[in-house]
């Protein structure tokens, strides 16, 4: 084994785990605002990506110009799933709405896998388009087009996300409910609204993720729960609601994954979860979080 | 000008909220004259909490209406009614943990009545709040670094930034020393000066007699005696509720 294929490794690694970054973020966000775990996140990507593969493939549009369009259907639905199935939670007692949400994401998770079935088999997809095999090479290393685009598009969308988040009138709307939601309904700020959206903004955002993974890698109707963790892996290591941290601690966890698969082959999934209990033990409020009492 | 203080700023009326089988509020009305101070004293359990509860929106009554400035708020959500003009403090302390004093302000400032459109000149009027409070010297510490009596009164600002015409206060004095207790009395006076009137929960009885206008003794979700401070304090009723028979 030598020090190219491993440095191939960790640049396949990077371009990952900004997906992972991503898809954290989305997590992040609803779990910040409404204390809910939504573990149907990764079926939301895989929705995300489908929607992207059914505009490519039955109009011939372009994945990259349709990240947008494929996070509006999946704002659309995720203000309808919070509407319909989230929202009553929203005022029960915090260990009692965890547990719930739990429940029904669980159940949605299930829907959406099955529905994915039905509606494009269970065959892996991918949206190949002219420029699939386009990159470059540099250091005698492979960096292919697709995936170093969507590790771009992944910054682009984080960042503006975070500015998003601390610029805007409603995005610190959003901020002031993480950190407390009766103080900032007591100050005037419409908490089912902001619920709301943020929870569509969640499911927006793992759209944006799936399209890119559409392109990149493949996509399965049995996808979403290795994406939730991968998502769940990422908050934990970043600290709750740390925006940036999700995504450098998104493409942390890519390349160690990345580079330990080199040795421990088929166990690399394992290298994660051992990464995300030591975190939990060691430094609960994550590697780039602020302690709080 | 006369004649307008007889008309209520609030007006509470048959307010009935039951948990289960529980009544916390059975039948109460009461009104709130615009300038007061308006006190509610009851032993634990009395549903002092809980009407200010449903007076801000966190709750719901069965039944029962609540008027503010002749309009009816019965069941708004709080954030629509913190936008009428009535703002609160809690019992125990909810500041943003992470914000400084002044942004924790700010946020009263930017979402409660009248919104600011212009967040930099208005950060002068929550300079000004902040020292009305007298936090003036905390300007830039983060609220999870501030000391009991100091968060009661960061939340006490940011409550007025909001531009309440009614500011309810749940326990302002619970917590704090006999000295903070005085500097407290002295700014809710301040506060009910600047043209706020103020409802207030407190146990603590120097300081509900020392400025309350009239007092509201509840006893189990229901009214027992309401009037002067002096006369209250007599009432047969309240002492055996507080001391029992």
């Amino acid at each position: 084994m030598n020090l190219q294929v491993s440095a191939q490794s960790l640049i396949f690694g990077i371009f990952v785990g900004g997906l992972y970054g991503l898809a954290a973020v989305g997590l992040s966000l609803v779990f910040g605002v409404m204390k809910m775990l939504n573990v149907a996140h990764g079926e939301l990507l895989m929705l995300g990506g489908y929607v992207t593969f059914w505009f490519f493939s039955l109009y011939h549009i372009d994945p990259f110009l349709s990240l947008l369009p494929s996070a509006f259907v999946l704002f659309l639905i995720g203000m309808g799933l919070y509407k319909g199935l989230f929202s009553p939670l929203a005022k029960l007692h915090e260990e009692v709405k965890i547990k719930n949400s739990l429940l029904i994401g669980f159940g949605l998770s299930l829907v959406f896998h099955n529905l994915a079935i039905r509606l494009w088999t269970a065959d892996e997809r991918s949206v190949s388009v002219f420029y699939s095999g386009w990159g470059f090479s540099l250091f005698g290393l492979r960096f292919p087009f697709i995936r170093l685009a969507g590790l771009v598009l992944a910054t682009i969308v984080i960042l503006a996300l975070q500015q998003f988040l601390t610029k805007t009138y409603f995005g610190k709307a959003i901020r002031a409910t993480t950190e407390n939601w009766e103080s900032a309904a007591l100050m005037g700020i419409n908490i089912e609204k902001t619920s709301m959206v943020s929870f569509a903004l969640g499911a927006a955002l793992a759209a944006m993720a799936g399209t890119i993974v559409s392109v990149g890698y493949a996509i399965h109707p049995a996808m979403g729960l290795e994406w939730t963790l991968k998502a769940l892996i990422v908050v934990v290591l970043a600290g709750l609601g740390n925006i940036g941290g999700a995504f450098v601690a998104g493409v942390l966890l890519g390349g160690v994954e990345s580079v330990s698969a080199l040795f421990v082959g088929p166990y690399m999934e394992v290298v994660g979860l051992v990464i995300f209990l030591l975190v939990l033990e060691l430094r609960p409020q994550g590697l780039f979080g602020k302690r709080s009492e | 000008m006369g004649k307008q203080s007889k008309t209520p700023l609030l007006q509470v009326e048959k307010l009935v909220k039951s948990f289960g089988g529980l009544m916390a509020l059975f039948g109460v009305n009461f009104e709130i004259h615009p300038g007061e101070i308006f006190s509610v004293i009851g032993p634990n359990g009395s549903g002092k909490t809980t009407l200010f509860n449903i007076i801000t929106g966190f709750l719901k009554a069965n039944s029962g209406k609540v008027t503010f400035m002749g309009k009816d708020i019965t069941g708004l959500p709080p954030h629509q009614i913190c936008r009428q003009g009535i703002a609160r403090i809690f019992q125990l302390v909810k500041p943003f943990h992470q914000l400084t004093t002044l942004q924790n302000v700010m946020v009263g400032r930017a979402y409660g009545k009248d919104p600011a459109t212009n967040l930099r000149k208005s950060k002068e009027e929550v300079v000004e709040i902040l020292n009305f409070v007298g936090l003036g010297n905390k300007i830039e510490v983060v609220a999870s670094q501030l000391t009991m009596a100091e968060r009661k009164r960061l939340e006490l600002a940011r409550a007025l930034a909001a531009h309440p015409q009614l500011l309810l206060l749940d326990e302002l004095m619970a917590g704090l020393n006999s000295a903070e207790t005085e500097i407290a009395m002295e700014l809710v006076k301040k506060i009910r000066g600047s043209g706020i009137t103020v409802m207030m929960v407190e146990h603590i009885m120097k300081a509900v007699l020392g400025i309350s206008d009239r007092i509201m003794a509840l006893n189990i979700g229901e009214k027992i005696a309401e009037g002067l401070p002096k006369d209250v304090v007599k009432n047969q009723l309240v002492i055996e509720a507080y001391l029992g028979k």
